[in-house]
């Protein structure tokens, strides 16, 4: 299976775990990732201020990955993901609008001569590689960590676009951990915000959401916390050290990527799943899954 | 009422007047919205945008920067029961105040970087565990990541970019 990886800017500049680790654990399963460099911003940041060229650049990714024959877009980040969805829906319901930014495409000499398929990471662990795969790379081992799953907003809401889980009780994260041999509950903060959108408007109550996540997670017990996109990440496991200091609390919640957890069972070395990223305590919890 | 015109962004037309009308004002959109924002009256705002009903709210909203501490976390739209899609209507009235330059200097910075360099961001440091500092381009050849996107012939997409937001 070949499958385009868009990686979105905040993953190729700063969280490049979410990349590299992604990128390894993939070609485990026989996915070959392409990835092309030329690819630009998902156009998330002009969405209010400037619309038209929001949907532009969105539809400009779309041309350009699919012209490289693939099954899909794998799409790393969360705010990337609801972009593309958006766009494809938006497309999909008004013709005229598609041949007008087919017309802007050509310009460039590209187009969009189909609708691709737009794939989040969650779906294509739980519904391409499936649970079962899965489940024989645990074997049957089973770990006493409780992990907290944080899906992040964009990867199931609004309800009004197509969703790989149930935007309003999602469970594909937490059948993963668990084919994985992990345990995973149910807690109150579990579809709440990380704040990073307000990192560009106002970033001192990003950090106040981001607590709120952070230590309101850690309350119910969980040894471990995993998500798979580049902004909450950034939130929960690298700015956590700064956002707990902000009220007088220590770092207490280990936050991996779901790809990070994966290429540990899979065997692959730390380096590779670039975990020397990681902020959070994760030492903490490090042993044990290595221990296996 | 008096009625100034379809709201539009750019060349599309948004959320009906019926639409955003719909909302009763029941607050379980207060009630979600983590940042303390009072999603109702944004509904209402954006009715003075097109009536003169609310007219005053709508003026005092689109130069008020607390427009923009919406996080886009999405779930006033989930619990709203009427279905009124508060986020694109705070998209709208964001977009406004935008053109009253009440807008954060970082989303025009990421613009101006899309514009130089394809994408949102520079290269920025990166700290790792042991407390080493990279810089995004080392980090991406030693994990034999691409290298960041090549601006050499940019010139075509900084033009077309420029074009759209001129014609839409």
């Amino acid at each position: 299976m070949r499958l385009a990886v868009f990686t979105g800017c905040f993953t190729l500049v700063k969280q490049i775990a979410v990349e590299a680790s992604m990128l390894r654990v993939i070609q485990y399963f026989n996915i070959e990732p392409i990835t092309p460099q030329k690819t630009n911003c998902c156009g998330f940041a002009f969405r209010s201020i400037a619309p038209n060229t929001s949907l532009y650049l969105t539809a400009r990714i779309l041309a350009y990955l699919n012209a490289f024959e693939s099954e899909g877009i794998l799409t790393l980040c969360n705010g990337c993901y609801l972009m593309l969805k958006e766009t494809i829906y938006k497309l999909k319901e008004n013709q005229r609008l598609l041949e007008a930014i087919r017309k802007h495409l050509k310009d460039e000499g590209i187009d969009i001569k189909s609708i691709p398929r737009v794939i989040h990471p969650i779906e294509l662990f739980h519904d391409i590689i499936g649970i079962e795969t899965l489940k024989n790379i645990a074997n049957t081992k089973q770990y006493n960590i409780s992990i907290a799953t944080h899906y992040g907003c964009h990867a199931l809401r609004p309800s009004t676009l197509p969703s790989f889980d149930n935007p309003l009780n999602p469970n594909k994260m937490e059948k993963i951990a668990e084919a994985l041999g992990f345990k995973t509950k149910d807690y109150p903060e579990r579809l709440d915000c990380c704040g990073a959108v307000l990192l560009a408007s106002k970033p001192e109550l990003a950090m106040k959401l981001a607590y709120s996540k952070i230590a309101g997670t850690a309350r119910w017990g969980f040894q471990l916390l995993i998500t798979t996109c580049p902004y909450c990440f950034e939130m929960l496991d690298s700015r956590q050290e700064a956002v707990m200091q902000m009220f007088g609390e220590e770092p207490k919640l280990p936050v991996m990527l779901l790809t990070q957890l994966i290429g540990l069972q899979l065997g692959l070395n730390e380096k590779d799943l670039a975990l020397n990223f990681n902020l959070s305590p994760i030492d903490r919890v490090l042993p044990q899954i290595l221990k296996r | 009422m008096k009625v100034y015109g379809d709201v539009m962004v750019g060349n599309q037309l948004l959320i009906s007047l019926e639409t955003a009308k719909a909302c009763y004002t029941c607050f379980k959109c207060v009630g979600v919205c983590p940042v303390g924002l009072r999603p109702n009256m944004i509904v209402k705002a954006y009715v003075g945008s097109i009536v003169s009903e609310f007219h005053d709210i709508y003026e005092s909203i689109i130069r008020d920067s607390n427009i923009w501490i919406c996080a886009k976390c999405l779930k006033c739209v989930e619990i709203c029961p009427q279905r009124v899609p508060i986020t694109e209507i705070i998209e709208y009235l964001q977009f406004v105040a935008s053109k009253h330059g009440v807008v954060p200097k970082a989303y025009l910075n990421m613009i101006e970087n899309v514009v130089d360099t394809y994408i949102a961001f520079s290269s920025q440091t990166i700290v790792t565990r042991d407390g080493d500092i990279y810089l995004t381009e080392d980090v991406r050849d030693t994990w034999g990541l691409n290298p960041l996107p090549d601006t050499q012939d940019i010139e075509g997409f900084r033009r077309k970019l420029k074009e759209i937001e001129e014609t839409g």
